[in-house]
C-alpha cells in the first residue's frame, strides 16, 4: 500500500515506518490486555503528541529501507470507534492545524501519532519503570500529593 | 513280655492245687530266661505248652485241628470222652477248680495273670462247659493294682490270631512251610499280614474310608439345606468370586507398591548421602523459584499497569480539552445571554409600539394612553436604539454558530476523562522492587551453580526428580489401593449381607457344615497318607522278613554254600534261591529250616515281644539242624521255651549243650502212682534263689 492507496481509502491511520516495530512493542508492553492493543497504543501516542504539540508531518517521516509505514487502522471508523470519539471536532477545537492546512484528518492524526511515538521512545515510556517521568510531563494525570 | 513262672492247678495231667500246684520257673539268676522241658510223648509237654495259651486266651485248640483249626478242648470231662482241661482224677475226686497262673515281666513291671474255672453255684458235678464259671485277673505285682481291661491287655501283648507264630508245634512245622508255598491260601496272607501288622494298616485305611463316608453323608445333608436360596447363593458366589479377584489385584498392587517403595528407598539413600549437595540444589531451586516468582509478579504488575493505560490517552489531553471547554461554555453562555437580551428588547419594542398606538399592553397588562408628540418622539428614538441593539446582538449570537459550539462541546465532553494514574506510581514501585528481587535471585542462582559440579548436580537432580516421580507413583498406587480396599469392603459388605439373607440354612456354611468338610478333607488326606505308608510299609516289611529269614536260613543250613537267599514274593510265596539265581526245590530238612527261619523272621519283624514256645522242635529236621537251630534260638534275644521229645534231644546232651543258656531245664515224667498225672522235675537250675 502506498500513500495514494491510503488517500483513496479515506481513512487509514498510520505512523511513520520509523516506528513500525516500536509501535508493536509499545502495544505489547503497555496494552497487552486490550483487544486492539496497537490502536490503543496509537491513541496513546496521539494524545501525547497533542498534549506536547508534537506533530510530525508525513513529509518529514523517515522511511528506513524495506520498511513500510505501520498501519494502525484500515478505516478511520476503526480508530474512532465508529464515531464514538469525534476526532474532527477535537482537532478543530484544539486548533491542531493551521487555517491554511488542508491535511486530511486521518493524516493529521497519523502525524500526531508519529510525534507522540517519538516522545515515547525518547522518554522510554515503553519501560514501565520509567513511568514516574510521566508525573513531570503530565502532572494532571496524577493527584496532587 | 518275658515269662517268669507258670503255675498249673489241676491242669490236664498236672494235678494239684495250692502248694501242690505244678510250677515252672523261668527267672534265671543272671537274667537267663530260656527253659528246656524234656518229656516223652504223652507225658504232658503239650499240656504245659497249652497252659500258657490257656492263660492268655482262655481256650485251647485240640491238637488234631492243625494250625487253622477251631476246635477247642472242653473245660471238663463229658460223655464224649474228649480230653478235658480239668484234670480227670481231680474231677473224679470232686475237685472242680482248675486254672493256670503265669507271672511275667512287661515294660519293667511284673504281672500275675490268673485264669481259672470253677463250677457254677448250684451245679453239683459239672459235665458241660457252661456249668463252669471263669475267674480271670491280671495284677501288677509292683504296685498291687489290677488291670481292668484284662483281655485287651493280653491281646495287646499278643493277639490270639498271632499266637500260632510264637507258640508252634514242631510236628506241624511243615504246615507252616506249606502255607508259604500255597499262594492261593487266603489264610497265608492273612496270617502273614497279621503278624506284620498289615491289618492294622488296612483296617486303618478302611476306618478312614468309613469315617469319610459318614462325613460325606453329613455333608450331603448340610448341602441339601445349604442349597436353599439359590439365587442369593449364585449372587453370593459371584460376589465371592469378585472378592477373590479384587483381593488378587490388591495383592498385585501391594507388590507394585513394595517395588516402588524399594526403589524409593534406594533413591532416598542416595539423596541422604547427598544431603549437602541436595541443600545446594534446593537453594538453586529456591533462587530459580524466586526468580520465576519475580517474573510472574513483574508480569502481573505489568498487566495491571497496562490495564490502567487504555483510556489514558483521553486523560492526557483532558486538561487541554477542559481549557477549550471553558471557552466554549463561555461562548455558549454569552450567546444565551444575548438571546435573552434579544427577547427582552423584543418585549420592550412591543410595549413601546402599543404605547404609540394607545393600545393596552398585552405583555404587562396595563392600559396605555396615547403619548404626546414629545413623548412619541422619545419613544421612537428609544425604539430605534433598541432595534440597533437587537441587530447587534443577533450578529454576536450566531458567531460562532451555536450548533457548531454544541457539537464541539459534546465531542470534547465525550473524549475528556478524569482518569488519574496514581496507581501506576505505586505499581511502578512494586515493579522496581520485584525487578530488584529478580536480579538478586538471578545473581544468587548464578553463584549457587558454581557450588555444585554439573555431574553431581545432574545426579542429584535426576534422583530428586526420580524421588518426586516415585512419590507421585506411590501416591497414585496408594490411591488405587485405597479404592481397591474400598471396593473390597463393599464386596465384603455385599457378601455379609447375602450370607445374612441366606442365613444358616443356605448361605454361609454353618460351622458344623464347614467342620464336616474340613474333617472330610482331613480324613481323605490321612487316608491317602495312610495308604501310601501301608504300601511302603508292606514292601519294607516284606524286604525285612526276606532279609532276616535269609540270614537265619543261611546260618542254620548245612548247605548254605549252595544257596543265595530265601525269596519272598509280593504275595509272600516263598522259595529258596540257589547260587545260580534259580529257585531250588530243597530237601524236607532244608524246608524245615526255612520254616524256622521264616517264623523267626516274622516274629522278629513283627516287633512283638513274646516268648517263642516250641513243642517237639526236632520233628521236621534232623539232629544236626535241630542242634544248630536250638543253639541259634537260645542265643537270640528272644525268650525261648522248648519242649523236646526224648528222641529229639536227649536230656543229658541237651543240658550239657544248652543248659548254660537257660534259666533251668526240666524233665516231665509220669507219676508213679497215677499214670494220668505228670511230675515236673528240675534238672539244671540257674534260677534266682
Amino acid at each position: 500500500m502506498n500513500i495514494n492507496d491510503e488517500d483513496r481509502s479515506g481513512g487509514i491511520i498510520t505512523c511513520s515506518a520509523e516506528f513500525s516495530k516500536y509501535l508493536d512493542k509499545i502495544a505489547e508492553q503497555l496494552f497487552q490486555g486490550h483487544f486492539a492493543p496497537k490502536r490503543e497504543a496509537a491513541r496513546f501516542a496521539m494524545a501525547i503528541g497533542i498534549q506536547k504539540g508534537l506533530r510530525e508531518k508525513r513529509s518529514e517521516w523517515k522511511k528506513p529501507n524495506n520498511q513500510k509505514n505501520a498501519t494502525i487502522a484500515h478505516l478511520y471508523g476503526q480508530f474512532d470507534d465508529k464515531g464514538r470519539f469525534d476526532f474532527e471536532s477535537l482537532f478543530d477545537i484544539l486548533e491542531l492545524k493551521e487555517k491554511d492546512d488542508d491535511t486530511p484528518l486521518q493524516h493529521l492524526i497519523s502525524e500526531y501519532v508519529t510525534g507522540g511515538m517519538r516522545y515515547i521512545q525518547e522518554n522510554e515510556l515503553d519501560n514501565l519503570d520509567e513511568w514516574t517521568r510521566m508525573k513531570d510531563d503530565f502532572p494532571h494525570l496524577f493527584s496532587e500529593d | 513280655m518275658r515269662l517268669l513262672e507258670i503255675e498249673m492247678t489241676n491242669w490236664q495231667p498236672y494235678k494239684g492245687a495250692g502248694k501242690n500246684a505244678r510250677r515252672i520257673s523261668l527267672d534265671g539268676n543272671n537274667g537267663e530266661k530260656n527253659v528246656i522241658i524234656y518229656g516223652q510223648n504223652t507225658h504232658g509237654k503239650t499240656a504245659l505248652w497249652q497252659a500258657i495259651r490257656f492263660a492268655m486266651f482262655g481256650r485251647v485248640l485240640k491238637r488234631i485241628s492243625g494250625v487253622n483249626g477251631k476246635d477247642w478242648k472242653p473245660l471238663v470231662a463229658s460223655d464224649t470222652k474228649e480230653e478235658p482241661l480239668l484234670n480227670v482224677t481231680a474231677h473224679e475226686e470232686g475237685i472242680y477248680d482248675f486254672g493256670v497262673n503265669i507271672k511275667f515281666e512287661h515294660d519293667g513291671d511284673v504281672y500275675e495273670l490268673s485264669r481259672s474255672y470253677s463250677k457254677k453255684t448250684g451245679i453239683s458235678i459239672p459235665r458241660r462247659d457252661n456249668q463252669m464259671e471263669e475267674t480271670f485277673t491280671i495284677r501288677n505285682l509292683d504296685n498291687g493294682s489290677y488291670v481292668q481291661e484284662k483281655q485287651k491287655f493280653v491281646n495287646d501283648l499278643l493277639p490270639e490270631g498271632l499266637a500260632r507264630f510264637f507258640m508252634f508245634d514242631g510236628e506241624r512245622l511243615m504246615e507252616y512251610r506249606n502255607l508259604f508255598n500255597d499262594t492261593k491260601d487266603i489264610h497265608l496272607r492273612n496270617y502273614i499280614e497279621a503278624i506284620l501288622r498289615f491289618p492294622v494298616l488296612t483296617q486303618g485305611s478302611e476306618d478312614f474310608e468309613k469315617i469319610g463316608k459318614t462325613l460325606k453323608g453329613q455333608i450331603s445333608k448340610h448341602a441339601s439345606k445349604h442349597r436353599k436360596g439359590e439365587a442369593a447363593q449364585e449372587e453370593l458366589l459371584e460376589v465371592e468370586s469378585n472378592l477373590d479377584l479384587e483381593n488378587d489385584i490388591l495383592k498385585d498392587i501391594n507388590v507394585e507398591l513394595d517395588d516402588y517403595n524399594s526403589k524409593l528407598g534406594v533413591v532416598n539413600e542416595f539423596l541422604k548421602k547427598e544431603e549437602e549437595g541436595k541443600k545446594l540444589l534446593e537453594q538453586q531451586d529456591k533462587f530459580r523459584e524466586q526468580k520465576e516468582n519475580a517474573i510472574i509478579e513483574i508480569e502481573s504488575i505489568s498487566k495491571k499497569m497496562s490495564k490502567a493505560l487504555p483510556g489514558a490517552w483521553r486523560a492526557i489531553i483532558t486538561n487541554k480539552i477542559d481549557l477549550r471547554l471553558e471557552k466554549l461554555e463561555d461562548d455558549i453562555k454569552r450567546q444565551k445571554i444575548q438571546t435573552q437580551r434579544q427577547g427582552e428588547i423584543k418585549i420592550e419594542l412591543g410595549h413601546l409600539e402599543n404605547r404609540l398606538k394607545g393600545r393596552d399592553c398585552l405583555a404587562c397588562g396595563t392600559s396605555l394612553e396615547k403619548p404626546s408628540a414629545d413623548e412619541e418622539k422619545g419613544i421612537l428614538e428609544t425604539m430605534a436604539e433598541l432595534e440597533i441593539e437587537h441587530e447587534k446582538l443577533e450578529k454576536a449570537r450566531l458567531d460562532p454558530d451555536p450548533d457548531y459550539l454544541y457539537k464541539r462541546q459534546k465531542a470534547l465532553i465525550n473524549i475528556r476523562n478524569d482518569l488519574k494514574l496514581d496507581m501506576l506510581v505505586s505499581l511502578e514501585e512494586d515493579l522496581l522492587r520485584w525487578k530488584t528481587r529478580k536480579r538478586e535471585a538471578e545473581q544468587n542462582f548464578e553463584k549457587s551453580l558454581k557450588n555444585v559440579s554439573k555431574d553431581r548436580a545432574s545426579k542429584i537432580a535426576e534422583n530428586t526428580v526420580r524421588q518426586r516421580d516415585l512419590y507421585k507413583q506411590i501416591g497414585a498406587v496408594e490411591e488405587r489401593r485405597s479404592n481397591k480396599k474400598s471396593l473390597i469392603k463393599t464386596l465384603e459388605y455385599d457378601r455379609d449381607r447375602l450370607q445374612s439373607i441366606l442365613g444358616s440354612g443356605g448361605g454361609k456354611k454353618p460351622t458344623v457344615y464347614r467342620k464336616a468338610e474340613i474333617k472330610r478333607d482331613l480324613v481323605q488326606e490321612l487316608k491317602n497318607a495312610w495308604d501310601a505308608v501301608t504300601d511302603s510299609h508292606r514292601e519294607s516289611q516284606r524286604e525285612n522278613v526276606e532279609k532276616e529269614a535269609t540270614k537265619v536260613f543261611l546260618h542254620l543250613s548245612n548247605k548254605s554254600h549252595l544257596y543265595k537267599k530265601l525269596s519272598i514274593s509280593e504275595t509272600f510265596q516263598l522259595s529258596i534261591i540257589n547260587n545260580k539265581g534259580k529257585s531250588d526245590s530243597g530237601s524236607p530238612g532244608q524246608w524245615g529250616l526255612v520254616a524256622y527261619s521264616i517264623l523267626d523272621a516274622l516274629t522278629t519283624c513283627s516287633g512283638i515281644e513274646f516268648p517263642l514256645i516250641i513243642d517237639t522242635p526236632g520233628r521236621s529236621i534232623d539232629d544236626h539242624h535241630l542242634n544248630k537251630t536250638l543253639e541259634y534260638l537260645l542265643n537270640s534275644n528272644k525268650q525261648v521255651i522248648i519242649f523236646p521229645e526224648g528222641s529229639e534231644l536227649k536230656p543229658d546232651f541237651g543240658d550239657k549243650e544248652f543248659s548254660h543258656l537257660c534259666a533251668a531245664t526240666y524233665q516231665l515224667s509220669q507219676n508213679k502212682e497215677d499214670a494220668n498225672m505228670t511230675d515236673i522235675i528240675l534238672r539244671k537250675s540257674n534260677l534266682r534263689s
